[in-house]
């Protein structure tokens, strides 16, 4: 039996702005398919011990101090992005169509 | 300049330059001379910059003449471009992330400048390191320096067949399920991936956060060591890192008595190539015959190790690469008429095949209602592998295994295939499951290429483990081999 269907992975790809082609759903589908099918051996596997913060090093948690400092400046951060005006991002419209 | 140097370690290198027999500059000159000769096949390259190498051999040179020489200083290497470098292209292997420069160097990256190492250029691979034989790179294909039919392995395959083809004295890449230690089994390098928080990610591409690590390939064992040693140590900027000793140095054994060595039964199943058994059962029988103690051991874990990785990574990746909408940095696709639509339009020009597969097995296994069948239950078993391993070790100083189940596969034969894909990283995800290190090195060659052999050690040893690998090339002389490229 199919684990994921095609729908299935459609509405998926919509989650992630991933607009797949009909091929790629096709691909997909057979290939997700066989990788969740090899995945019930896990399932089958029982584990009655289970410590889910094992810590070989029992480390104690790890943050550095928090101290102010400068940050980039504005026109490093916006230096790679496709569309701005050297002072912020500029996008299409989110809501509507203006 | 002659090919005297090709397959040189880094402490011979070193000492030409502190005898004044070689200039970095001229080190530059022979490593770029090899690789506008070859690489046109090879492909391990994405980009170069002879001129800027060429400015950081001078400043090295300078600085050896005024006595200020570190054991990297002047010493060439490559990168591969999922870390990312101020002055060159960081591109992962992906169209997404063609044309991007990142505002900062990598840790790993500052500390070899502050050596004094000079950058040659970004390796190739799989895009965002997803791939066993580089051929999901969007820029083409690198090819195995050994035969050009035959893929270098990957992630890391530019970095490796760098190495194999003499295109710089060592490189850096990151394994996160093998991509250091197949590659290097394939194009017959030593390879290591340190125990996870050893070397700073702060600065390589995330693929999957609780596995990747960065790590060298180099031509043998003491440059492995001597490059861990310069790119190791807690950064602020990566709250995984941690302190390691303050110098990692090799302790120089005599043979093999004392040491204990675990034969782990599931890594040599029926089902794997008898030569390559052959070669892995020699360095066994070298090393019982040098006076180790070696012991059958068993992990039955281990047949869950790749379910668990393809559940876990792919989870952490599809996250990862959430990042990526066209926005921000990277390809954007203009012919839009909504932000929503530049995300989707861009994210699906710009990931290539594995990388979407990957991105939906992901979210599918972080869905509503699946999460605990599939991420749950895959990091629980995750603690079973780790527990399996910890136990072993307190038995045993380390573990020797294949590194791949078989040698370099023809490009193109696994592609259509993707379990078949995955099935190369077979011996080498426990390591990364388990975050412990694993070095890859040349064990001979069957059919013309190599194979490599695996050595597995506790969370931390890495002092051990390297001392017992180093041990192992003082007595053979596999790692001296490379192809002949004319």
């Amino acid at each position: 039996m199919k684990k994921i269907h095609i729908d299935r992975i459609k509405e998926l790809s919509d989650l992630v702005k991933l607009n797949l082609t009909s091929e790629e759903l096709k691909t997909l589908s057979v290939d997700l398919n066989d990788i969740l099918d090899s995945f019930d051996k896990l399932n089958s596997l029982e584990i009655n011990v289970f410590n889910e913060f094992d810590d070989d090093l029992k480390d104690k948690n790890i943050t550095r101090k928090d101290i102010k400092h400068k940050s980039w400046d504005k026109s490093i951060l916006l230096s790679n992005a496709p569309n701005h005006d050297g002072n912020e991002l500029n996008i299409e419209y989110v809501f509507g169509d203006d | 300049m002659t090919d005297d140097l090709l397959g040189k370690s880094i402490a011979y290198l070193s000492k030409l330059l502190r005898n004044n027999k070689i200039s970095s500059v001229e080190l530059v000159d022979y490593y770029f001379d090899r690789i506008e000769k070859f690489d046109k096949q090879i492909h391990a390259f994405l980009c170069t910059d002879k001129k800027l190498a060429m400015k950081q051999s001078k400043e090295s040179d300078n600085k050896i003449k005024d006595g200020d020489q570190g054991p990297l200083t002047g010493i060439p290497y490559m990168l591969k471009d999922n870390i990312c470098t101020n002055n060159f292209p960081t591109t992962a292997g992906s169209q997404i992330l063609n044309d991007f420069y990142s505002n900062y160097d990598a840790t790993v990256v500052k500390k070899l400048n502050i050596e004094g190492a000079v950058l040659l250029g970004k390796g190739n691979l799989d895009e965002f390191a997803m791939g066993s034989s580089t051929e999901n790179s969007s820029f083409g294909p690198t090819k195995n320096p050994w035969d050009y039919d035959y893929v270098p392995g990957g992630s890391s395959g530019g970095p490796a067949a760098a190495i194999s083809a003499g295109f710089a004295a060592f490189s850096l890449g990151s394994d996160t399920g093998g991509s250091i230690r197949q590659p290097a089994s394939l194009c017959g390098v030593t390879g290591l991936k340190p125990s996870y928080g050893v070397v700073s990610r702060y600065g390589l591409i995330a693929f999957g956060s609780s596995l990747d690590q960065i790590g060298p390939f180099t031509n043998n064992v003491e440059d492995s060591a001597l490059i861990l040693n310069a790119i190791k140590g807690r950064d602020e900027n990566d709250p995984t890192s941690r302190d390691f000793d303050k110098d990692l140095f090799l302790d120089q054994i005599e043979d093999f008595k004392n040491l204990k060595i675990g034969i782990p039964k599931e890594y040599f199943p029926e089902t794997l190539d008898k030569e390559i058994k052959n070669k892995i059962t020699d360095v066994i029988d070298l090393l019982i015959e040098h006076g180790a103690e070696v012991e059958e051991v068993s992990l039955p874990h281990t047949e869950y190790a790749l379910g668990v990785y393809y559940i876990l990574a792919p989870s952490e990746a599809s996250s990862n690469l959430a990042r990526y909408d066209g926005v921000k940095y990277g390809f954007s696709d203009n012919q839009v008429s909504s932000m929503w639509e530049r995300i989707e339009n861009s994210r699906s020009k710009g990931f290539g095949i594995e990388v979407k597969r990957r991105i939906m097995l992901g979210t599918y296994a972080l869905s509503s209602g699946y999460y605990d069948e599939y991420y749950g239950k895959a990091e629980q078993v995750r603690q079973l592998i780790k527990q399996e391993l910890n136990d072993v070790f307190k038995k045993v100083d380390c573990l020797i295994t294949p590194t791949s189940p078989t040698t370099a596969f023809k490009l193109g034969e696994r592609t259509k295939d993707p379990m078949a894909m995955y099935a190369s990283d077979i011996m080498t995800i426990p390591a990364n499951i388990a975050g412990i290190p694993g070095i890859s090195i040349p064990g001979g060659k069957v059919n013309g290429l190599p194979v490599g052999v695996q050595l597995l050690g506790s969370y931390f040893s890495e002092r051990k483990l390297l001392s017992i690998a180093n041990r192992i090339q003082r007595i053979t002389d596999w790692h001296l081999d490379r192809p002949n490229l004319d």
